[in-house]
């Protein structure tokens, strides 16, 4: 750092005392200035920021699990909130919300898994999986150990057996994602969950509560300790019928060793870094009725990421988990997947926007590009099913109406193509 | 324990409230909250005497930016999908009091440089003087004058274009 006066600086410092802003800026921070957060917010802020007698960080919550010592239960909100997406807690009505509720607050939590079979083999032991704000550690029973660092969205797969460390992108982290988001849903609730007590049952060496727990994406089986009112067991059903994944051993905001979660290949181990595949140049893409690019309509979400990377935004809508929507921001590049059918729309638009940073570089089969007149467009489309220049659009549907283009036009400019196929269009 | 509880109870409305006025979303300001709090107990020292007002608004700053950058709001694409992504990603109370001009500066706000949005916030969200300022980021005053001028200029010059752009 440089703290030595120029001439010029005088100036600059001379200007402080005048610096007022106007018009809409001045409008705008005002309006943020008299931002107020609810009472309730700041009190759950407080609870979440204390540390509770026993404890050695914050987040801790309030149930105390065995007379061993404190070991308090709960699931990181902080987690959900990062990696997720946000969840709603259930009203506490039951000992599963009294669970719920008592782990919403936590930093980590650590389990085992297994997989097994309808034949009840277990295909692949998962010996611990710990989630903490950022990261998640794999130690598989195998010997590998993997590791996931959510903010850096770098992974590192230690092998023991061949001394290696392998350092890669998370893009194709989704289906353990998954996994773990299925997880949390559970211990936290989500606010279209059906639950029903089924059974009293033994797991863990103790006695709990069975509950079944449903959205409209899972079914799981959830056992609880009516003491502690944590969990002892959750099952999920997984791939073809009669395998399923069980998670039991839970533990929670143990202190956990930085170094768990370092991404740094350990003493002696030969270090391999894959990076992210060449990016593809994006004036060579073009949009058709198969696809773009690589991205072709029916590939899944996961294959999506595969080839384009993680999007800048995922969202899904509460009542349809079943629908993704990826945002390319800097493709100018928007992409809907179902989770049955795979992508069934694709649409590109212009820098105009104001979200999105670069207009969409390539061009529509024929040669049509952003920033195309629209005679230009009517011209090698011909005639429309819908739309006209007083409408700012041109629409174009298959014979069987399960394909359409639409063009949208601002100015007589062409801002927006979307191209929509659903399977089985004669297109 | 008790000291740390005490500077928690004393801290949480104003980190909060810094977190908030930056993301425009209770749960992410929630989750900055959190972090901050995290983050600074893992360096907070029982002994010490420190200014922790300063240190929490520096932080929730900050990290609130860095939670900005990182979510890259997007306009999507077309209408259906827009439906979507709007009842996926907003509350009812948050659309309500996340007026477009609010949610223009957060736009705004991502593109400057790390710096210039942090000394921008710091001064005009938290009310901080130009000392206090230069001193939380380790920087000079000369440093923070020259950041929030640049500032000042690409926000308005963002604002007159998306006004230019509407009237179109």
């Amino acid at each position: 750092m440089n703290d030595q006066k120029k001439p010029a600086d005088d100036a600059v410092l001379r200007d402080l005392p005048q610096m007022e802003l106007e018009g809409d800026l001045a409008n705008a921070v005002k309006e943020i200035q008299n931002l107020q957060v609810p009472g309730a917010s700041v009190e759950r802020a407080v609870a979440l920021a204390s540390v509770e007698p026993g404890c050695e960080r914050p987040g801790l919550p309030l149930v105390q699990r065995n007379s061993k010592g404190w070991i308090w239960a709960a699931l990181a909100a902080t987690i959900a909130g990062i990696v997720f997406g946000g969840l709603l807690l259930s009203q506490p009505t039951s000992l599963l919300a009294e669970m719920q509720e008592a782990v919403a607050k936590a930093n980590t939590i650590q389990f085992v898994s297994r997989v097994y079979d309808d034949k009840d083999n277990v295909i692949t032991e998962i010996k611990s999986s710990v989630l903490e704000p950022r990261s998640i550690r794999q130690e598989f029973g195998d010997g590998r150990v993997v590791i996931a660092d959510i903010s850096l969205r770098r992974g590192l797969s230690i092998d023991k057996t061949t001394k290696t460390a392998t350092s890669f992108p998370l893009e194709g982290f989704e289906a353990s994602a998954q996994f773990f988001d299925s997880i949390m849903s559970i211990v936290r609730g989500t606010e279209n969950q059906q639950a029903k007590e089924v059974d009293r049952t033994k797991a863990d060496g103790k006695v709990g509560v069975e509950y079944q727990v449903e959205t409209g994406v899972w079914k799981a089986r959830v056992t609880i300790d009516e003491q502690s009112k944590l969990p002892l067991k959750i099952v999920l059903p997984v791939g073809t019928e009669g395998q399923r994944i069980e998670a039991t051993g839970f533990l929670f905001n143990q202190k956990l060793d930085p170094l768990l979660f370092a991404l740094a290949a350990p003493d002696g181990f030969k270090l391999i870094t894959i990076e992210k595949p060449d990016p593809i140049d994006d004036s060579d893409l073009v949009l058709t009725h198969t696809g773009i690019g690589p991205i072709e309509f029916g590939l899944s979400t996961a294959e999506v990421i595969k080839h384009f990377g993680e999007p800048d935004v995922l969202g899904h809508p509460v009542d349809e988990q079943t629908v993704d929507v990826l945002n390319y921001n800097d493709r100018g590049i928007q992409i809907t997947v179902e989770s049955e059918v795979g992508v069934t729309v694709i649409a590109c638009t212009d820098d105009s926007s104001k979200f999105v940073n670069q207009g969409y570089a390539g061009q529509y089969e024929g040669g049509i590009k952003i920033g195309d007149t629209f005679e230009k467009v009517a011209e090698k489309m011909g005639e429309p099913n819908q739309g006209s220049k007083d409408d700012d659009s041109l629409v174009y549907n298959s014979k069987d109406k399960k394909s359409q283009t639409i063009f949208r036009f601002e100015d007589s400019k062409l801002t927006c193509m979307r191209v929509r196929n659903l399977p089985g269009s004669d297109k | 324990m008790a000291d740390w509880n005490q500077i928690v109870r004393a801290n949480a409305a104003q980190v909060l409230s810094a977190a908030y006025r930056i993301t425009g979303n209770l749960a992410d300001a929630e989750d900055v909250c959190q972090e901050v709090f995290s983050e600074a107990y893992q360096k907070w020292d029982k002994d010490s005497d420190q200014k922790w007002a300063g240190i929490f608004k520096r932080m929730s700053v900050c990290r609130a930016i860095d939670l900005l950058r990182a979510r890259k709001p997007t306009q999507s694409l077309d209408h259906q999908a827009q439906e979507l992504m709007d009842r996926h990603s907003s509350d009812p109370v948050d659309q309500a009091i996340c007026t477009e001009i609010q949610h223009r500066l957060r736009t705004l706000l991502i593109r400057l440089s790390e710096r210039e949005s942090q000394v921008f916030c710091l001064m005009f969200f938290e009310h901080q003087t130009h000392d206090e300022i230069a001193s939380g980021l380790g920087i000079s005053r000369v440093a923070v004058a020259t950041a929030l001028s640049k500032a000042r200029a690409k926000l308005e010059a963002g604002f007159r274009m998306s006004s230019s752009g509407e009237s179109k």
